[in-house]
């Protein structure tokens, strides 16, 4: 076999300014360890403008007659863009930032113990967006702040940045009412209700469980019993019903004989299922009647248990209400309030980006035989992606990764009309709006879950988080970041509709504990 | 026999000093002249734009020694089309990842190379008074690369995809692990025309 490389290069040769050598002192020396690259591109303007980019390889899977295995769905890409904020859908040409010399990515070599969740013995690679600690400034705090703003800043109707303190405070308000009220029922004896529960439930309800656990499975064998005798009976009757009328001469055979014993099975079976219910009444007797010294029910304890665990997280005996859903408000608080005062100051929020897509894609539809065009339209404005990071190791020659994407955008807008929605208001009917979305999504936790790619030795992509097992599933619990998906509002079609919106839309605190993602060849 | 041939182009560029007559300089003043210089590049790249030497599309090719290419048809069966680069690495055990059939040009005008010492920037971090960011010492040389306004692509194309062997083989093909051999293609990308990319791309050391 021949080899041949054709290798194109070009070498630059830059200029070196040759000043005086000095020597740099320690002061100096000390600043310059170079741990990182700063990435800054300013005033940017990236536009595939008239350029045509097809995608391919991409298969429906609708057959063509068993040429090949699917149809080709040809995608062409026909608009891509990244530039500043107000670019008005990519096309008026506003440059933007991506990172600033303050605030560069940075992409930097790093000790292993750099991070608790990653072993001394190896070094990782870290590329991450800019880092802002200021409220406003900040896409994690601005983002909460706009999640209980609903509206997008400055847009019309959407002015008082003090909207979202409110909101917030009518939840916290809400909650910690409730919170008051189930420990003035209990006279803040909290503690005592925890203890009061769990002595009921081991003197009264687990004895109960387990004769109803008891009872239950006797059910089952007795229907097997009952199902075969009924076989054996020869079937005259429907299964659980009993013979009634047997032979010439009264209802002799319904006593003995094969349908003597199915009447006996079926009655044995009855009997089962009658304890069973009688087992089951009573635990639920003993929930609606087993009372405490004020005559509080257990059920109603416990309702209101679960309730106080949710809002408050631990049950101790100060009632600190630490760790539930208070305390999650609570402390939103400083940030939204943070973020609100930065706002009616009249203090603005560095330009973001706006970045968008328009796709074609030509399907097969088999309902018509022929081919159709279908479209998409994605929009974003107003994008920061500060808090961003990925880190890449090797342990035993392997590569392993944590990712953490954070993604606020003002709009994001996705229209699915092609040139046929020639005006802006047929346009607005087939798009999806969507204001203040914020997607925070964390893959991998060090070295207790990396995320790993990897390709199978039958030539297939595979991706997979995986780890948390008894040894570390503490520590995962504790420290894993958590994913996040907030839309402000989400609105279909018309803009200025109140009835088109569909309200907001949050997904909180979301962790995978396994993943595995694999792809086949079809 | 293997027979490994490597043509390589190389563009060297040097800027032209300008030489005027020779004084002995202050110190202060040689400080302030670091980083004048600069490169202004226009150039054109082109992979595999007649193919490449190991495969053909069609049956019967020979390369310049004569021997018979392996048939590779990236194209249809009535539009055959000659295959690009292929580039694969192994990241750990198990497969590979390729960037296949890479092929087509690209040419700029007017990517610059020079640094620059940049004095002051602004820290969003910190607010003045009147609620804007604060004007801060910054004081670094930092190399700015000028991206250069327009990039035509000449049919350039790639497709990315996952496979059990870094090298093309024939479908059916058995592998020394006895697997056959397999390639998942994720997607490809075919690009012609012009396309806007502007901007100063910033490098500089962070502590």
């Amino acid at each position: 076999m021949n080899k041949k490389i054709l290798c194109t290069f070009l070498v630059i040769a830059p200029i070196f300014a040759n000043a005086d050598l000095v020597a740099l002192d320690d002061a100096v020396l000390s600043n310059a360890t170079g741990e990182g690259l700063g990435i800054v591109l300013e005033d940017f303007v990236f536009n595939v403008d008239d350029a045509v980019t097809t995608v391919t390889g991409i298969k429906s899977s609708s057959p063509d007659g068993g040429i090949t295995d699917g149809r080709d769905v040809t995608v062409d890409w026909t608009e891509f863009y990244v530039m500043g904020e107000g670019s008005q859908n990519g096309t008026v040409e506003t440059p933007g930032q991506i990172g600033s010399l303050a605030h560069p990515w940075v992409l930097e070599t790093l000790p292993g113990s750099a991070f608790a969740s990653i072993g001394d013995d190896i070094a990782l690679l870290q590329l991450r967006s800019g880092e802002y600690t200021y409220a406003l400034e900040n896409t994690d705090t601005y983002a909460k702040w706009a999640r209980y703003q609903e509206c997008v800043y400055g847009q019309a109707g959407c002015t008082n940045a003090n909207d979202a303190v409110t909101a917030m405070e009518s939840i916290v308000s809400r909650l910690t009412s409730e919170k008051n009220t189930l420990e003035g029922f209990y006279n803040g004896q909290m503690v005592s209700l925890e203890n009061g529960i769990n002595s009921d439930i081991a003197a009264q309800i687990t004895p109960q469980q387990q004769v109803v656990t008891t009872e239950q499975s006797q059910i089952a064998p007795a229907y097997n019993s009952m199902e075969a005798a009924w076989t054996a009976s020869g079937e005259g009757v429907v299964l659980g019903q009993k013979y009634e009328n047997c032979g010439l001469f009264g209802t002799s055979e319904c006593t003995t004989g094969t349908k003597g014993t199915y009447n006996d099975r079926v009655d044995d079976y009855l009997a089962e299922v009658d304890d069973y219910n009688v087992a089951e009444r009573e635990l639920a007797r003993r929930y609606q009647e087993t009372l405490d010294s004020n005559g509080n029910s257990l059920i109603k304890r416990l309702r209101d248990y679960e309730s106080y665990r949710s809002l408050c997280g631990d049950v101790e005996a100060s009632n600190s209400c630490a760790n539930g859903l208070v305390a999650i408000r609570e402390g939103d608080r400083e940030d939204v309030n943070n973020v609100a005062v930065q706002l009616s100051a009249g203090y603005s929020r560095r330009a973001g980006l706006d970045i968008g897509s328009k796709f074609k894609f030509t399907v097969y539809d088999e309902d018509k035989g022929a081919y159709r065009e279908d479209f998409m339209d994605i929009d974003m404005k107003g994008v920061t992606l500060d808090g961003s990071y990925m880190k890449l190791w090797s342990r035993d020659n392997e590569l392993n990764a944590e990712f953490r994407l954070n993604l606020y955008a003002k709009e994001v807008n996705i229209g699915t009309c092609g040139s046929a929605c020639n005006t802006q208001a047929l346009q607005d009917s087939a798009t999806l709006f969507m204001d203040n979305f914020y997607l925070s999504l964390s893959l991998g936790y060090g070295e207790v879950q990396p995320l790993k790619f990897s390709v199978t030795a039958d030539g297939n992509f595979q991706l997979e988080l995986s780890g948390v097992d008894v040894t570390n599933y503490e520590d995962f619990y504790d420290n894993a970041q958590k994913s996040y998906l907030y839309v402000g509002n989400i609105q279909l079609g018309n803009a200025t509709a109140a009835a088109n919106s569909l309200g907001s839309l949050t997904v909180d605190g979301l962790r995978a504990t396994y993943l595995k993602v694999t792809s086949h060849d079809l | 026999m293997t027979i490994r041939k490597i043509t390589a182009l190389l563009g060297l560029i040097s800027s032209v000093s300008v030489f005027a007559e020779l004084a002995p300089m202050e110190e202060a003043e040689m400080e302030s002249v670091t980083g004048q210089g600069g490169v202004y590049l226009s150039g054109e790249l082109a992979f595999n734009k007649d193919g490449g030497p190991l495969w053909g599309a069609t049956s019967g090719q020979f390369d310049e020694f004569g021997s018979e290419k392996q048939v590779r048809n990236c194209g249809t069966a009535s539009e055959p089309e000659e295959c690009g680069i292929r580039i694969a690495a192994q990241l750990d055990q198990g497969g590979w990842y390729v960037l296949d059939d890479l092929s087509g040009g690209f040419a700029f005008e007017g990517l610059t190379l020079r640094t620059s010492f940049r004095e002051t920037a602004l820290n969003y971090d910190v607010r003045d008074a009147s609620g804007n960011p604060v004007v801060e010492a910054f004081n670094k040389e930092v190399v700015e690369i000028g991206l250069p306004k327009t990039v035509s692509l000449n049919n350039f194309k790639f497709t990315l995809a996952v496979a059990n062997s870094g090298e093309w083989k024939p479908d059916g093909t058995v592998l020394a692990d006895g697997n056959t051999f397999q390639q998942t293609n994720l997607f490809g990308i075919q690009m012609n025309g012009d396309i806007t990319l502007k901007g100063n791309l910033l490098l500089f050391p962070v502590n």
